[in-house]
């Protein structure tokens, strides 16, 4: 019977445990969701509201006043080569579209593409870094390295994201 | 008689203090006594020194042998601690961090000076930090250069001190190892910033306070970064304008400029003045910096400026 308890307890806290993942962190791509990169330790970041901050510190506000609910950042690794996912929970797929058109904005692109039901651009200097919107969320994906390949993999970053974000 | 060192005397206070103290740790669960006094730079230089147009390692020598050397600041056996924006998991040429080679050339600097020890460090945000002191080149560049680095990231890396010139900040805390340094050099990055306008010397103190989000949170970050500066006053601020962040800060990315300048003084309110006018500002359009001139940290018009 204790046997039996020691069970239902483990089994249930792992439920509970899998539950308390915000579903914006569910977003960001496991190991090897992208070919040869692995998750950096330690270097998940979840925050909501104010605690943005500890993803942007003091540049958090544009995120709140933009409609950034919250938001998951993790950075991924393959040998030297370092990518930076974050993602965001808007307050509506208006807010996610008008923070994209913002950055569009920002960046002086002129205008943004489609693909896999995302919408999104790039931009090359001083690092690869891809702006993506799909439904609620806005997404950021940074490469450190040389442009094409950069390129590359943050498209493929793009893509296993939207796949996560069709499966919810 | 021998002069009394600012470490001796911290060391004497600190004894004192920690017979004197009952009670424990303060709120914020520094260790030692609460009310550390201010940090005060010990020599005051006239003017700013600007070098440019040598890259980021001879435009630090130049502008600082300019100044007379770091022989002015740096004596034989001191402590020194070297705090640049290594905030953000960037490499060098997106312009979010403190270029490396500005950093390293401190430390030879300080070396050369006599210092026994040379720490560089900062309270990262990104993480996990050891991977942000890799990829920003800056642990690469400092050991190569002889010092030492380290990231502040537990609450025990702190202690609080007074600001008794403080308008909102009464108190807070600042890294152990500034308190205890004989000289404290400030090594910002000139880059903007959503929140403040620009980062510059002064708001790169910020990142020497363990709590960055009460102040965030407070009525006005801008009197905070002011008041913080009355209590945290480095002997020597060295701003990397080597290349400036113009959009999306702090981290970016965003678009950037090569300046190709080092711009070094002992007054931090000068050298952000100086600062601001690299992104078309003036200085008084950046509320922390104009905060901080009204509370007499420094001069928003520098007397002299030697181009070098």
């Amino acid at each position: 019977m204790k046997r039996l308890l020691f069970v239902v307890l483990l089994i249930g806290t792992g439920v509970l445990s899998a539950a308390e993942i915000p579903p914006v962190q569910k977003l960001l791509p496991a190991a090897n969701a992208v070919k040869g990169f692995k998750l950096v330790p330690g270097s998940l970041i979840y925050a909501k509201g104010d605690d943005l901050s500890k993803i942007y510190d003091g540049g958090y506000e544009l995120y709140t006043k933009n409609g950034v609910i919250d938001a998951a950042r993790q950075m991924y690794q393959r040998e030297k080569d370092y990518v930076e996912v974050t993602m965001h929970t808007m307050k509506s797929d208006k807010a996610a579209a008008d923070f994209l058109s913002y950055w569009l904005k920002e960046n002086k692109v002129k205008s943004a593409s489609k693909s896999s039901g995302t919408t999104f651009f790039v931009v090359t200097k001083p690092n690869v870094t891809l702006y993506f919107v799909k439904r609620r969320y806005f997404g950021t994906v940074a490469a450190f390295y040389a442009e094409e390949r950069a390129k590359k993999d943050v498209a493929s970053f793009r893509d296993a994201i939207s796949k996560l974000i069709v499966s919810r | 008689m021998k002069p009394v060192s600012r470490r001796e005397f911290l060391e004497a206070v600190a004894g004192l203090g920690a017979a004197l103290f009952i009670g424990g740790c303060s709120k914020n669960g520094q260790a030692g006594p609460k009310g550390s006094v201010p940090r005060m730079p010990k020599v005051s230089v006239d003017g700013l020194f600007v070098a440019s147009g040598r890259g980021p390692a001879k435009n630090t020598r130049a502008a600082i042998e300019a100044m007379g050397g770091m022989g002015k600041f740096v004596k034989k056996g001191d402590f020194v601690v070297i705090k640049p924006n290594i905030a953000w998991n960037r490499p060098p040429d997106a312009a979010a961090t403190t270029n490396p080679e500005v950093v390293s050339e401190l430390v030879r600097l300080c070396k050369s000076a006599g210092a026994s020890k040379v720490l560089v460090l900062d309270h990262v945000i990104d993480r996990p930090a050891e991977v942000v002191l890799g990829f920003t080149g800056i642990k690469d560049a400092v050991e190569k250069a002889g010092g030492e680095v380290k990231a502040a990231q537990q609450e025990s890396d702190y202690r609080t001190i007074e600001i008794p010139k403080g308008k909102l900040l009464k108190s807070d805390t600042l890294v152990r190892d500034i308190l205890e340094a004989d000289v404290f050099i400030n090594v910002p990055i000139a880059k903007t910033h959503s929140a403040t306008r620009l980062t510059l010397g002064l708001k790169n103190l910020m990142g020497c306070n363990w709590d960055r989000q009460s102040w965030h949170q407070s009525a006005s970050l801008e009197q905070c970064i002011a008041d913080y500066a009355t209590a945290v006053r480095a002997d020597l601020t060295v701003l990397d304008a080597t290349r400036i962040l113009l959009t999306n800060g702090p981290k970016g990315p965003g678009r950037t400029k090569d300046v190709d300048k080092v711009i070094v003084g002992t007054d931090p309110v000068a050298v952000d003045a100086y600062g601001a006018a690299l992104f078309g500002l003036q200085p008084k359009e950046v509320s922390h910096i104009l905060i901080a001139a009204q509370m007499g940290l420094g001069s928003l018009n520098p007397s002299v400026v030697k181009t070098v």
